[in-house]
């Protein structure tokens, strides 16, 4: 009887031993954390400062204004309360910057939701493979964020209030998401590091001033182009319509118009949305590396300004033929572009690597040289699909159509 | 020599002690003996920084050591 | 010692997560390191190596059943080696649990719990895994069972919703530079093949003896499948990155975004290795904590159980400084140690015993 109490008696000590030891554990550790102590960074730029500093500027999300300002006046009524808020430090790296402005945010910040990253015009001349090494090592930020690269300084991007979303980090990734520029995020960047061709792309966006009567900050971001990078440092620009011609070349393309000329008429047909395959065939002949573009596409009329009527087949026939040389014409000269700007941003080394290892891995070394001298043969294949709700060019009197 | 760990680890052997000894009485003497000696050994191994010394992962290595080349190429 | 029975279907259950736990976590980028775009072969080049353990794991069996390793090796080649032998295996068996409970640690530290001392998080997993283990081969089976469908199910929903983002073409060129980089790729995941050894301890105490071969051939195909189908899905994501990763699986859950709304799927890959590893550290442990029993011929092996979740939480630390080091030793070491303790010393009792039989069966004839 003894024996039982006693032990009993010791079984409920263990018992309430263990459970005060494990109730500071089943709380989450130490790593608890609530949402109400997050500073939730929603873009980040980082830009160049004078000796060897750089300067990393976050845009906070403010939870407050939206339980606010939502509420009554309806989304960003009569300007409201800004959503976001931005702050910026200088440091030795983004780490250092970010310890600094760390003690600026009374709450802890937070890299989970962040979607935008930019680099300044300057940083990125200099090589940013080392902020790249704190976004891929850090376990909080997200290999789909996006990356761009601004047009002089980064900060007024992440600065100005944009009318029509919440903030300017949410304008970007829209304007990202409909695909007209290049769209890179940190994984494709680091895969293109990393890759054969050791170059990238990534979109350059610029503020498009206020209009009249708005706010000064009220410029949005857009992307006017795309910033080349060989090896991490950036080398070069691309323009919209070269950045488009990449595009193609890296199929890419979606939701996207073309005007054309048709040969001997006087107006332009225009197509939109157009669609298009892409494959890129690389083949080594006689030791000589050429590049094959097989591209098949197809759009829908969307403007008719010629007085052809294109129900007709030669006349569709001849928009079809023109359609065809204006595609193939894009092609040719953006790749031309990429190979005065001496970077293989298309990704061409990957593509031989895949067919010609072995041929590859001896020139690797090389690869741009030989990336320079590459010969391209096009071949479009290009129909016309629909053509909207008129069939007759508009407004044409019945005499003048064309229909032979 | 770390007080805090070696602490730590005497008042867990003691809650070991406390938790086991009841139900292994009826053991052989063999059993409590095996017992006792490898508690000892996590008691003693408790009072060496033991990440820092040359332990059996860092002799395995030792004797690996052509294949960890092999490996390392 | 251990009166509980499972069946041979719980054993293929304990065995799966305890090879792929750890394996499709660390192991596709440490392949692809050699491999490259290679690296989904590795593991079929590697099942080789699973096939031929459990063909000789099961075969020794045969000979002695009833028997774990440490027993049968004092009888085919003789007291003193065989405790020698036996004693190699309680310096493999230990230091391995210390070591998967230390990659366990180190990852969950690593990805989630920043701030959290790492002791915490394994010492929390050994009590647990302690418990287990004291519950015998029965609970042990019983709670693989209750787990599987924990462990699949998030690596289903994961290569579902990576569909979207697969890049197929980086599977090319296949054997780009010959078969020497996937074969020394293999040599890694070989290491974890020659994990399905442990069914020597699990064997004996099969309710259904004559179905433990078929089941853990089996185990070591879906190990292999399952190698290959996440080493490709990591590949086809991370392209030329994968080798830069510590934890591929990982940066491919969090890449997951379906209809922009689903993401942020880490939590899933968290679920999948811990229970996994919580499997793979009990079954390690078991086989621990057996094998120190029957070498010191204890009448239990219940009493050892929590003095050697002491010396794991010791090995886990001992010689290894930093993270780096412990994968470091998951490369050069640990493939060598692990094929020659648990692959070539049991082929070599194989051959040994069955030379002795041979002798017998010649001088009584």
């Amino acid at each position: 009887m003894e024996k039982v109490k006693r032990r009993h008696f010791r079984k409920s000590v263990l018992l309430f031993l263990g459970i005060c030891g494990t109730i500071p554990l089943v709380s989450g550790c130490w790593d608890r954390v609530e949402i109400n102590d997050l500073a939730i960074v929603t873009a980040a730029a980082i830009e160049k400062k004078e000796d060897n500093q750089i300067e990393l500027s976050i845009q906070v999300f403010i939870p407050k204004s939206l339980s606010s300002g939502g509420g009554q006046g309806g989304p960003g009524g009569g300007g409201g309360v800004p959503t976001t808020l931005v702050r910026s430090e200088k440091g030795s790296n983004i780490s250092d910057a970010l310890s600094k402005l760390q003690s600026k945010i009374p709450r802890k910040i937070f890299w989970g939701q962040c979607k935008v990253f930019v680099f300044g015009e300057k940083v990125a001349k200099e090589g940013i493979k080392e902020h790249l090494d704190f976004l891929l090592r850090h376990p909080q930020p997200r290999e789909r964020a996006y990356v761009y690269v601004s047009k002089g300084k980064a900060k007024p991007i992440l600065e100005s209030l944009p009318p029509l979303e919440t903030y300017s980090g949410e304008v970007m990734r829209e304007l990202t998401d409909l695909h007209i520029g290049m769209r890179v995020t940190l994984q494709n960047l680091d895969e293109m590091l990393t890759g054969k061709s050791h170059a990238a792309a990534l979109p350059l966006i610029d503020i498009l001033p206020p209009g009249k009567g708005e706010k000064k900050l009220q410029g949005i971001p857009y992307i006017v182009g795309a910033a080349v990078l060989n090896k991490d440092k950036m080398t070069g620009t691309m323009t919209e319509k070269e950045t488009r011609g990449i595009l193609w070349l890296r199929d890419e393309i979606e939701s996207y118009t073309v005007t054309l000329k048709p040969k001997g008429e006087k107006g332009e047909i225009s197509l939109n949305p157009v669609s298009a395959q892409v494959k890129l065939v690389p083949q080594i002949q006689n030791k000589k590396w050429k590049l094959l573009v097989k591209v098949n596409t197809e759009g829908s009329v969307i403007q008719n300004g010629t007085n052809m009527i294109l129900s007709s087949p030669k006349a569709l026939k001849d928009a079809e033929r023109s359609y065809q040389k204006e595609i193939e014409k894009r092609i040719e000269m953006a790749f031309l572009r990429t190979q005065n700007k001496k970077a293989d941003i298309i990704g061409l080394g990957r593509d031989f690597y895949r067919k010609y290892p072995k041929q590859f891995n001896k020139i690797e070394n090389h690869w741009n040289e030989i990336f320079e001298e590459i010969e391209v043969e096009i071949d479009v294949v290009a129909h016309i699909r629909r053509q909207g709700y008129i069939d007759k060019p508009a407004g044409l009197p019945e005499k003048e159509v064309k229909d032979k | 020599m770390r007080w805090g760990t070696f602490l730590g680890t005497t008042v867990i052997v003691a809650l070991i002690i406390l938790y086991e000894w009841p139900k292994m009485k009826q053991n052989p003497k063999k059993d409590k003996m095996a017992f006792f000696s490898l508690l000892l050994m996590g008691l003693v191994l408790s009072m060496f920084n033991i990440q820092q010394m040359s332990g059996p992962t860092a002799w395995i290595v030792t004797f690996f050591k052509p294949f960890g080349e092999f490996m390392e190429k | 010692m251990e009166k509980g029975k499972i069946s041979s279907l719980q054993m293929a259950i304990m065995l799966y997560p305890t090879i792929v736990a750890t394996a499709i976590l660390g192991a596709p980028s440490i392949t692809a390191k050699y491999a490259l775009n290679d690296l989904w072969l590795s593991p079929i080049l590697a099942a080789l190596i699973g096939y031929a353990t459990v063909y000789i794991a099961y075969k020794l069996h045969k000979l002695y059943p009833k028997q774990t390793v440490i027993q049968f090796s004092e009888q085919i080649i003789g007291r003193i080696p065989g405790k020698i032998l036996g004693f190699l295996y309680l310096f493999f068996y230990i230091p391995i649990t210390g070591e998967i409970l230390r990659g366990y640690g180190d990852f969950i530290a690593d990805s989630f719990m920043v701030n959290t001392p790492i002791i915490v998080i394994m010492a929390s997993m050994v009590i647990l895994c302690a418990l287990i283990v004291r519950g015998g081969i029965e609970v042990l089976g019983r709670a693989a069972e209750l787990f599987l469908p924990v462990f699949i199910f998030p690596i289903c929903i994961l290569i579902i919703l990576l569909s979207a983002d697969l890049d197929f073409k980086n599977i090319f060129p296949i054997l780009g530079d010959g078969i020497m980089p996937p074969l020394k790729g293999a040599i890694i995941p070989g290491g974890w093949f020659s994990e399905f050894f442990l069914i020597i301890f699990l064997l004996p105490f099969l309710a259904d003896m004559k179905k433990g071969m078929k089941y853990g051939m089996v185990t070591v195909f879906a190990v292999m499948m399952t190698l290959v189908v996440v080493n490709l899905i990591v590949l086809f994501v991370l392209g030329s990155t994968t080798s830069s990763k510590v934890y591929p699986l990982m940066n491919v859950s969090r890449y997951v975004s379906f209809g922009e709304f689903f993401e942020h799927l880490e939590s899933a890959v968290m679920a999948i290795w811990v229970v996994g590893a919580f499997v793979k550290i009990s079954v390690f442990y078991y086989a621990a904590a057996l094998s120190t029993a029957q070498w010191l011929n204890l009448s239990d092996y219940r009493p050892v159980v929590w003095p050697i979740g002491i010396l794991i939480v010791e090995f886990s630390f001992w010689s290894f400084p930093s993270s780096m080091e412990v994968s470091r030793y998951d490369i050069i070491a640990f493939p060598f140690h692990g094929i020659l303790m648990q692959t070539i010393i049991p082929l070599l009792l194989l051959v040994i015993a069955f030379v002795r039989k041979r002798n017998k069966g010649t001088n009584t004839r």
